[in-house]
């Protein structure tokens, strides 16, 4: 049999998404009409601190590798004893040693590092000590050791190595519930108040609905690059007959007062959308062409939003604010090396694009970008792919973050070995909580509310301590 | 389909898909027109209404049809809900999706190779083939086309249920994709349990959830069986998380937690049930490869491209995972037995669990009727489920009749409450805006490729983002729904994005006459893809709706905005949503424009947006 094996997904998506872009810069009778009937302004009795000066802009952007990324296979020992035992472990998974790009690190048991071969911008950053890696962390409820798992005397997750639990809890760091609201949004509960601007949301998602955002207060403000930016209702910008008719049909409708909470929650998020993207449209037109160039996909196009979006903060009157970005895909059970050299590489460009925009911007030290995934995987094979496991590694990215460290301990990769508890499931050394305290401190939340943010976090560090829970972030 | 009277009117000025609607330069192709001018005109039934069995027929319909139109919620009204329901579920499958794949399909390919010649087309480097946007096509074609209400729209929800997506490198087989929703299509009358087998067989779900090309353990090589296929067998198609109530509840430990159905343990040994499965045979469209037995391990099985998508899986012994594997509850299959065997005795014991009726049933209920149904519902759906009352478990007729007919969906007291109704899927308003005034065009294909549509607000068929579907059955809004603990699933997808292009779309449907992406010509500029581009279209292709009775109420306004409200809600208009719709539609002089406004104002109201 001979056939041409290149299956391309058969049609240009660039195409469609050129198509799909509606311009849209609205006028602002709408919110000004919403305005008046006092839709928005729950937050009124709010204070309004004054503009920021830029040394106080501070945001973070959360890139959720969606379905787990294989990260034993990014971070890899690369030398000696090191990469035979991941060599033996993963067996047909493992990447062959002279295709590891080096990283400038050895950690305590001397253990040097190469990257997955397609992750050449990320080598360089690395290299250039504007990013660090952080080694096996993951859902924990409590600090636990093998034993403890084995002999099940600490609380563990619920659901372990289930994905739908897994990603949620990585966005609550809650691990012994099922919660609806993330550490995102219970930060934005606490700084959204510091921000001028309390129309739109301190959280931005590029990727719609998603729980790191929400908080008890808090919900997410979406906008997708597929669009352009933000979207307005098209009928409240004509000006025909007809349309100015549609225009007061369409704001009668939605000023209804619905005491049905389903329709109350339906209305309430197209106005508080439409008055946001008022806002938001005129404010991103205004923002500086940007030299920095960005690949042709869809990861790289957000990130470019969101550096626009960065850009314009001073009119959009911002000092805090949160980006998501979900790159899913990563449920490699099946073809995990082919899959991981296409995906890893638009990760790699995308965070290389967008620290040079945030260099070109001036901001590099004020926008610290990070990685979160369900879990790591198997470190043993299934014939050509690998199952969901626990512990992974991430990659945090700024100019305050001190780059070019692999934090953590990088787990052995012996099978049965002292980090496996069964099954070449990694049992992770460092959780969530010590993560992503690090990051609230560093965005300003205060240890007094360190535990609003992250309940869990007493089990793992003391909100006042003088030392930092792993030392990744210039604080 | 009923006969043609409509009217095609431009309106430059809010000329919506700029780039796409250039071209479409109005009326002139349309072969009649029946607009009703008279002003002043027909007695007015101001705040006419119908029957009140019409408008229950109408809600009716809203749970158990894509869409009706006006003579099928008369026919609902005139037999009543259950003996319609009982004529309905005695219909045979009235379309084929996959044969309808294919013959788009053999409409497109010849256009590629006379434009670009065959030897191109068929040794070229991005192969020409089947892909998903035919299957797209076909969907739309055939539920707009089909009167099997009931059928359709129970697919349709299970589609959200027993997941596979086009997300994902399933996009290359057009025809596997149809495959898979005929499977469902199929089984939607039938039995639960013949359901859950065919779905772990296909070689569709073999690729998304990765257990075709699955071999067995190989310790020297540390090489596991994949697990993937056996943990959402049970999480997400069968049993769920925890052990349930019959009410759908979760049953409690003696420290008030929630009991597992199975843990990691159990995962293992269901991964070895799914080894040893691979194609049942290759295909490509430019060779016949009919004579080629499949053998294990080649590299054409790892691609939907290049093996027979169409019929189930087959198994290799020697790959399957030998020797005793546990099931759940103490069962356990003995060594030796085939492949198939043990197949069929991991699926009979997941069929058997107790969690099927409440799990299964609560997520159905949740697709057609409402987002929070009591217990009570989920129980009596459950027994029906368990026991069809001849003795029958898992007969999806009874559950489908215990679903529809149950007091919760059909009296109106429930309507009020609020844990009652749900948002209407995206997807639903679609087809409902199409169905209900009975969409089509001279050519009659039907050919809509819903890309557009899935971009703007997440929603398509067989297109969710992961095996999750599009939104999560559990997710909460915040605010007061959250705050009453009740669940809103769709709202997941009622983002800042979706929620106003929703409106954008409605504007283009209705006050652009622009209703679908229709595509029946090879694109000029690529040598695999159809262009759904209105300059690359014959007008005899141009879908339009049947407004005829709504343009003869044009100059009765009341009339007419009581006539969508029947339509489209079974009659869930307020009279202050009646008012805003009958002061816009006033303001207006010209019926057609009239009419629009009324429809655009409708399909975007929150009246209609939450199905009570």
């Amino acid at each position: 049999m001979s056939k041409k094996h290149q299956h391309q997904k058969g049609m240009s998506r660039r195409r469609f998404l050129g198509t799909a872009s509606c311009a849209a810069v609205g006028s602002t009778t709408f919110l000004s009409s919403i305005l008046n009937l006092g839709v928005v302004n729950a937050l009124a009795g709010m204070a309004q601190p004054s503009l920021p000066d830029d040394g106080d802009y501070k945001a973070m952007v959360c890139i959720l590798l969606a379905g787990g990324n294989d990260s034993f296979n990014m971070l890899v020992p690369r030398k000696g004893a090191h990469y035979k035992e991941y060599a033996k472990t993963r067996s047909n998974l493992a990447l062959p040693k002279g295709d590891l790009l080096p990283i400038n690190f050895a950690d305590s048991e001397g253990k040097q590092f190469g990257l997955h071969p397609s992750m050449p911008e990320v080598q360089r950053l690395f290299n250039d000590n504007k990013l660090s890696f952080i080694s096996n962390v993951g859902t924990l409820v409590a600090p636990t050791t093998k034993a403890q798992y084995l002999n099940g005397s600490v609380p563990v997750p619920v659901g372990l190595l289930s994905h739908a639990d897994q990603i949620q809890q990585w966005q609550t760091s809650i691990p012994q519930t099922r919660s609806s609201k993330g550490w995102g949004g219970r930060m934005a509960d606490i700084l959204q108040a510091g921000n001028g601007n309390q129309n739109i949301s301190m959280n931005i998602s590029l990727s719609g609905t998603n729980i790191f955002q929400v908080g008890n207060r808090s919900t997410e403000y979406a906008i997708r690059a597929a669009a352009g930016g933000s979207v307005g209702i098209k009928v409240l910008e004509g000006t025909s007959t007809l349309a100015r008719v549609l225009r007061s049909g369409t704001e009668s409708l939605l000023a209804q007062q619905y005491q049905d909470i389903f329709k109350s929650t339906f209305t309430k998020k197209i106005k508080d959308s439409q008055a946001n993207h008022e806002e938001f449209g005129a404010a991103i037109q205004k923002a500086p062409k940007l030299t920095t160039t960005f690949s042709d996909n869809p990861v790289s196009a957000n990130m470019e939003l969101i550096a626009k979006t960065i850009a314009v903060r001073k009119t959009l009157e911002v000092r805090r604010q949160t980006f998501f970005l979900n790159f899913g895909g990563w449920d490699h059970h099946d073809g995990v090396l082919d899959n991981q050299v296409a995906m890893l590489s638009v990760v790699s460009k995308a965070l290389s694009e967008f620290q040079a925009a945030m260099e070109e911007l001036g901001l590099a030290d004020c926008v610290t970008t990070f990685t979160a995934s369900d879990f790591g995987r198997t470190l043993t094979s299934n014939g050509n792919g690998s199952d969901h496991a626990w512990g992974g590694n991430v990659m945090v990215m700024g100019g305050s973050v001190n780059g070019g460290q692999v934090f953590g301990k990088y787990p052995s990769l012996a099978l049965n070995g002292q980090d496996d508890v069964g099954g070449a499931i990694l049992l992770p050394s460092l959780s969530t909580d010590e993560y992503f305290a690090e990051l609230s401190k560093w965005f300003g939340v205060s240890n007094g509310d360190l535990s609003y943010v992250l309940p869990n976090i007493g089990n793992f560090y003391d909100a006042n301590s003088s030392t930092l829970p792993i030392g990744f972030m210039k604080i | 389909m009923k006969p043609i009277f409509f009217v095609l009117l431009l309106l430059p000025c809010l000329a919506a898909y700029a780039q796409i609607s250039t071209h479409y330069e109005g009326g002139d192709h349309a072969p009649s027109v029946a607009v009703s001018t008279h002003s002043g005109g027909a007695p007015a039934p101001t705040g006419s209404t119908f029957g009140a069995d019409t408008y229950d027929a109408a809600r009716f319909l809203n749970y158990a049809s894509l869409g009706a139109d006006y003579e099928t919620i008369s026919a609902v009204s005139k037999q009543g809900q259950a003996r319609w329901l009982e004529k309905q579920l005695a219909m045979p499958p009235q379309v084929n999706f996959r044969d309808t794949t294919w013959m788009i399909w053999e409409h497109f390919y010849p256009q590629y190779i006379a434009i670009w010649g065959r030897d191109y087309i068929v040794n070229h480097g991005d192969a020409v083939l089947p892909y998903w946007f035919y299957w797209k096509m076909a969907w739309w074609n055939n539920i707009l086309k089909s009167d099997d209400h009931v059928r359709q729209r129970v697919t349709q929800a299970m589609s959200q249920i027993f997941v596979i997506s086009e997300k994902s490198n399933l996009q290359l087989s057009g025809p596997g994709m149809a495959d898979y929703y005929d499977l469902l299509y199929g089984h939607a009358f039938g039995n639960f349990r013949d359901l859950l087998y065919d779905i772990s067989l296909h070689p569709m779900m073999g690729f998304y959830l990765s257990h075709i090309n699955n071999p067995k353990s190989n310790a020297a090589k540390n090489i596991h069986p994949d697990e993937n296929y056996a943990r959402e067998i049970m999480q997400l198609f069968s049993i769920g998380l925890y052990e349930l109530h019959q009410d759908g509840s979760p049953k409690l430990d003696g420290a008030g937690k929630p009991i597992p159905t199975y843990d990691n343990g159990d995962i293992k040994e269901f991964a070895k049930i799914f080894t040893g499965l691979a194609p049942a045979g290759y295909y490509w469209p430019w060779e016949d490869y009919s004579q080629y037995p499949t053998e294990w391990g080649s590299e054409y099985n790892e691609s939907p491209a290049t093996i027979v998508t169409w019929e189930p899986m087959v198994a290799f012994e020697e790959w399957h995972e030998p020797g005793v594997k546990k099931l759940l509850n103490g069962k356990v299959v003995p060594a030796g037995q085939t492949t198939l065997e043990d197949i069929n005795a991991a699926v009979d014991n997941l069929f058997h669990h107790p969690n099927v009726g409440p799990f299964i049933g609560k997520l159905l209920i949740q697709r057609l009727v409402k987002s929070n149904p009591t217990p009570a519902y989920v129980r009596r759906v459950a027994a029906k489920f368990d026991d069809n009352g001849l003795g029958v478990r898992g007969d999806m007729k009874a559950v489908i009749r215990a679903i529809l007919l149950d007091k919760e969906a059909l009296e109106d007291s429930w309507k009020e409450m609020p844990q009652a109704g749900k948002l209407r899927e995206p997807l639903l308003r679609y087809t409902q805006a199409l169905r209900a005034f009975n969409v089509t065009n001279q050519s009659g294909k039907l050919w809509n490729w819903g890309y557009l549509f899935d971009e703007a607000v997440s929603q398509g068929v067989l297109t969710s983002p992961s095996v999750f579907n599009f939104y999560l059955p559990e997710y909460q809004p915040n605010g007061p729904i959250a705050d009453a603990d009740l669940f809103a699933p769709e709202f997941q997808i009622h983002t800042s994005a979706t929620s106003i292009n929703f409106i954008n779309l409605a504007y283009d449907w209705f006050i652009n006459d622009y209703y679908g992406e229709i595509a029946t010509h090879a694109g000029k500029d690529s040598h695999n893809t159809p262009s759904y581009e209105l300059s690359d279209l014959d007008p005899k292709d141009y879908l339009y709706l049947d407004l005829e009775e709504e343009y003869n109420m044009a100059w009765n306004a009341p009339a007419l905005i009581e006539r969508l409200n029947l339509i489209l809600t079974g009659g869930a208009f307020s009279e202050a949503t009646k008012a805003s719709i009958l002061k816009a539609v006033e303001q207006l002089s010209d019926p057609v424009e009239r009419v629009k406004a009324a429809l655009f104002l409708s399909f975007i109201s929150p009246e209609y947006s939450i199905q009570k």
